[in-house]
């Protein structure tokens, strides 16, 4: 690496196109938004900077706070799922045959190319009150009427199948992030498993700890920069969800980013909109700041 | 010829291949289940009634939809050009030099990348509607609100994937092309370039999929005359899943499947070409 | 070695009063030398000791912060290095990934404007020169490390330099390619007619390929001079040390007369040196090449001084054992031919031994 002074023109032929699209279009767009929240409605459109408070203090009051407090929850039980869905699969890929793996990570990557509202919809069509997984559930449930009935037992079945009511509501949403930001948690967990030494679980295999303890104490501490990248992958964007909660949710399960969606489209409440963003932001920062200072404390703790 | 399984052959466990197995299942099915059913011979939608390909007749016949696709199309390409242009200056720049405030310009690289879609999304909603650009322009230029948001949040992660390739450059190589008498236009030319080539492609093909596929940013930064392909499933799907809908879906999912496939093959040619495969 | 390198004559290289600083680090410290035309000139040193910094400086790619370099006379400090008559074999080759072996080498003469006959001739000359006839439709992953070595130096020697500088270009290869490489840089460097340049921290390739060597040190050259001076007549502990082993004495001055001096060598014994080589000190340090004791079960008659010693360990190289010794509260090394008093069945483990030495092997070092 060289310093700028060894070429200033081609340093600012390189440096200037990027750092002005992302002040003008990127930083300016957000500082208005940040200035906005510190407005009043003054017509349908204008917007008045009076610097008042109002703003915050609708945002935080207990209803939208509850509604954060929600989003979170949801975004760290998806998440959890994720971790525990996630740590097996990327595991299989580690040790997975040379031949395979190139098969299996693309399967693993590929869902992740296919667009985010057409997953969802997938999953609306398979959720639904009539549709497939309760069509097969409808169709075991048929079979499993006509061999129980000779027996007696078809009174158990009841005499019309109900079907499960598991789309529109706090579950789906949940069920929604999973399938979608799976993919997310999956890579770097595999990517730090990948680069684990092998020679290391031999040696604890070795020392006498079973495949069991030396899961829990050596492949988990060692996948630990890969965990916390894979959480944070998914929890971002879960916390900030619009689209999952908006096609899966019913109307109870509104997050965060469909009040904020809300503020903006249909209710034209531009500052108390823009408040929100900004606490959602905000939170966003504090889970990066925690990763960023558990990266810190790993990278110092391995010297 | 089997050999015995080894005490490290996690995936020859069978609770672990049931469990990768069930995993893909779970990713696959529905989608699966999506484009079968677009074949099928029902407005009803679920029970198989046969194989049709009339869904995506009436898909191409449906004006809005084909508007809506050719939006995305020409936002994707515009985008894309423009992303891997802006991202590998960027990234050229932040792997050359030593300056003050780096760190600050890779903090801002990698804003857009990290923040909440959503809090984007509003952000440039407000920021055109002051500016006066949503609406009121002819097409193509109507178009521009879109194509702006979608190059902000694509060339971060181009200069992301070029400046990780570029991380691997042998400096010696551009000593030995000065050496050897190139002056430095010749060996960026002729020497970093080439080498830039498989993040350059791994980037465009990047920023091309985020572009075809983002709902959120476009979502509020469209007019009504400038809806692109998901916004405009998103509509249909509000007003309930119809094989028109599936039909449109799979051709969304055939698009990007294609470009990942070809990006992963040109990639997968380059690194044999230089020998980091066998 | 090579009776051609004329040293008397105006230098190739001149380099004068060079240093260079990374930050407090000084790399290179009042560096001034002369390489002579067509000589194999290496220089020598230990990893840090800014030999390297020194061949980028000569290439272009590192700017001195005071002193010049002057090839043929003519001031190159400030000439890029695309534009200077030098070219250079890396250490990692530097072998171009995305091009074949016929690009890799024409490389260097298209971005000059070579028209395209001339370089194919030139071309395909080189790759003759280097013995890669029929490779050159092969791309670098497919070559052994010895192949691309012969790449990276048949794409700096199409270009007729006036010096190649070769920065440790064996150090990658395994012993036995070493070797043969070691001889065909010597042969090319017959062929080509071209002054070699090499950097390298291998004691044995300098002495075995050079005509003449640098040592360096902590950014400063210690000694100049061709290999069986450097070996026989070290000018310093760092010297003596660095090529070779040496059994090093503290000597003390107890008497001169008559153009001679004695010198008592620690516990050992006492000496009559030469008063010239000695200079007018009372203290000095003497070295002794391990080979030049004389090891014998009986105590030598004819030896300028023998000393009692017992043998602690022996260590068999083949041609040669390298026996450890003690005498007189001290640790001392010796070798001997296995084919001459190494075969002797009194010297093992334990064996009480003598040492003789001729005052003529002693040589007395500056510091």
């Amino acid at each position: 690496m060289e310093s700028w002074r060894a070429a200033p023109a081609v340093f600012w032929i390189t440096l200037v196109p990027g750092v002005v699209w992302l002040l003008v279009f990127f930083f300016a767009p957000l500082a208005l938004i940040w200035l906005l929240a510190f407005g009043e409605r003054a017509g349908p459109v204008a917007i008045d900077i009076t610097w008042t408070l109002d703003n915050y203090r609708q945002a935080l009051d207990p209803l939208y706070l509850g509604l954060f407090w929600k989003s979170f929850r949801i975004a760290a039980v998806a998440t959890a799922i994720c971790l525990v869905v996630a740590f097996p699969v990327a595991l299989a890929v580690t040790f997975a045959d040379g031949r395979v793996k190139p098969l299996l990570l693309m399967l693993v990557v590929l869902p992740f190319w296919t667009n985010l509202l057409v997953r969802t919809y997938a999953m609306i069509a398979v959720l639904r009150t009539r549709g497939y997984l309760n069509s097969g559930l409808e169709y075991l449930w048929m079979a499993a009427k006509t061999v129980a009935t000779p027996l007696g037992l078809g009174e158990l079945f009841g005499d019309r199948f109900r079907p499960l009511e598991i789309l529109y509501n706090d579950p789906a949403v949940i069920f929604g992030i999973v399938y979608v930001y799976l993919p997310f948690m999956v890579l770097p967990l595999y990517a730090t498993l990948e680069r684990l030494d092998r020679s290391l679980l031999e040696a604890s295999l070795d020392l006498g700890a079973s495949h069991w303890r030396t899961f829990w104490r050596v492949i988990v501490p060692l996948a630990r920069p890969g965990i916390v990248s894979g959480v944070i992958l998914v929890f971002v964007p879960a916390l900030g969800t619009f689209l999952i909660s908006d096609l899966l949710g019913g109307p109870s399960s509104q997050l965060i980013g469909n009040v904020i969606e809300r503020q903006f489209k249909a209710a034209n409440n531009v500052p108390l909109g823009a408040a929100l963003s900004f606490l959602l932001l905000y939170a966003t920062f504090v889970a990066l700041a925690l990763w960023a200072w558990s990266n810190e404390r790993m990278r110092r703790r391995a010297g | 010829m089997r050999a015995e399984r080894g005490p490290l052959d996690y995936a020859r466990r069978w609770w672990l291949r049931a469990w990768l197995a069930a995993t893909f299942l779970f990713l696959y099915a529905p989608i699966v289940i999506l484009v079968v059913f677009s074949f099928n011979d029902s407005r009803r939608n679920i029970v198989w009634r046969g194989f049709t390909t009339k869904y995506y007749l009436e898909a191409w016949h449906n004006d809005s939809l084909i508007e809506a696709f050719t939006n995305s199309l020409v936002i994707a390409v515009a985008s894309t050009l423009l992303s891997t242009v802006l991202g590998a200056l960027l990234a050229l720049a932040l792997w050359r030099f030593r300056f003050p405030g780096k760190a600050a310009v890779e903090g801002a690289n990698a804003l857009p990348i990290v923040i909440p879609e959503i809090c984007m999304g509003v952000a440039l909603l407000v920021f055109f509607s002051r500016l006066d650009l949503m609406g009121g322009m002819g097409w193509p230029w109507s178009l521009l609100p879109v194509l702006i948001g979608h190059v902000t949040f694509s060339f971060p992660f181009v200069a992301v994937v070029v400046r990780a390739r570029l991380e691997g450059f042998d400096r010696s190589l551009e000593e030995a092309s000065r050496d050897l008498g190139a002056g430095e236009w010749q060996t960026f030319r002729r020497i970093l370039v080439p080498y830039m080539r498989p993040g350059l492609v791994a980037g465009a093909l990047l920023a091309m999929t985020l572009s075809l596929d983002d709902f959120v940013i476009t979502f509020f930064t469209s007019g009504p005359d400038t809806i692109t392909f998901p916004v405009k499933i998103y509509s249909m799907v509000r007003f309930g899943a119809t094989p028109e809908v599936n039909a449109a879906s799979t051709v969304l999912i055939a698009v990007t499947v294609l470009l990942t496939v070809i990006a992963m093959n040109l990639q997968r040619r380059s690194s044999a070409r230089e020998g980091m495969l066998p | 070695m090579s009776p051609r390198v004329d040293v008397s004559g105006p230098p190739l290289v001149r380099i004068e009063g060079v240093t260079r600083r990374f930050g407090p680090v000084v790399a290179v410290d009042r560096v001034s030398l002369d390489i002579p035309e067509n000589a194999f000139y290496a220089l020598l040193g230990p990893s840090g000791c800014g030999k390297t910094t020194l061949l980028r400086m000569i290439a272009g790619f590192e700017q001195p912060d005071e002193g010049r370099i002057l090839l043929d006379g003519e001031d190159m400090t400030r000439v890029p290095p695309n534009r200077r008559p030098v070219n250079m074999v890396f250490q990692s080759y530097a072998v171009f990934p995305h091009m074949t072996v016929w690009k890799n080498v024409a490389y260097g003469l298209e971005v000059t404007g070579v028209p395209q006959g001339e370089i194919r001739r030139r071309v395909e000359e080189a790759l003759a020169l280097v013995r890669l006839e029929g490779m050159e439709a092969r791309r670098p992953h497919q070559l052994s490390g010895g192949q691309k070595q012969r790449v990276a130096l048949a794409r700096a020697l199409v270009k007729r330099p006036r010096l190649l500088l070769l920065d440790e270009p064996l150090s990658a290869l395994d012993r036995k390619l070493r070797e043969d490489m070691q001889m065909e840089l010597v042969r090319l460097r017959h062929e080509v007619g071209i002054t070699f340049l090499l950097v390298t921290h291998d004691q044995d390739e300098a002495l075995s390929m050079a005509d003449r060597i640098a040592v360096m040190n902590a950014g400063r050259v210690l000694q100049v001079a061709d290999p069986r001076t450097l070996y026989e007549q070290p000018r310093t502990r760092f010297v003596a040390e660095f090529i070779g082993t040496a059994n090093l004495f503290e000597g003390r001055v107890v008497a001169r007369c008559d153009g001679t001096v004695r010198v008592r060598m620690e516990d050992l014994g006492e000496v009559r040196l030469p008063a010239e080589s000695v200079g007018n000190g009372t203290h000095l340090r003497l070295a002794l090449r391990p080979e030049k004791w004389r090891v014998d079960p009986e105590r030598p008659p004819a030896a300028d001084l023998a000393v009692a010693a017992r043998l602690v360990e022996m260590a068999y190289h083949g041609d040669t054992s390298r026996l450890h010794l003690e005498a007189g509260g001290r640790r001392l090394v010796a070798v001997v031919h296995n084919a001459r008093r190494g075969g002797d069945p009194r010297l093992v483990p334990g064996a009480r031994v003598w040492l003789g030495l001729a005052v003529a092997d002693l040589v007395v070092l500056e510091d």
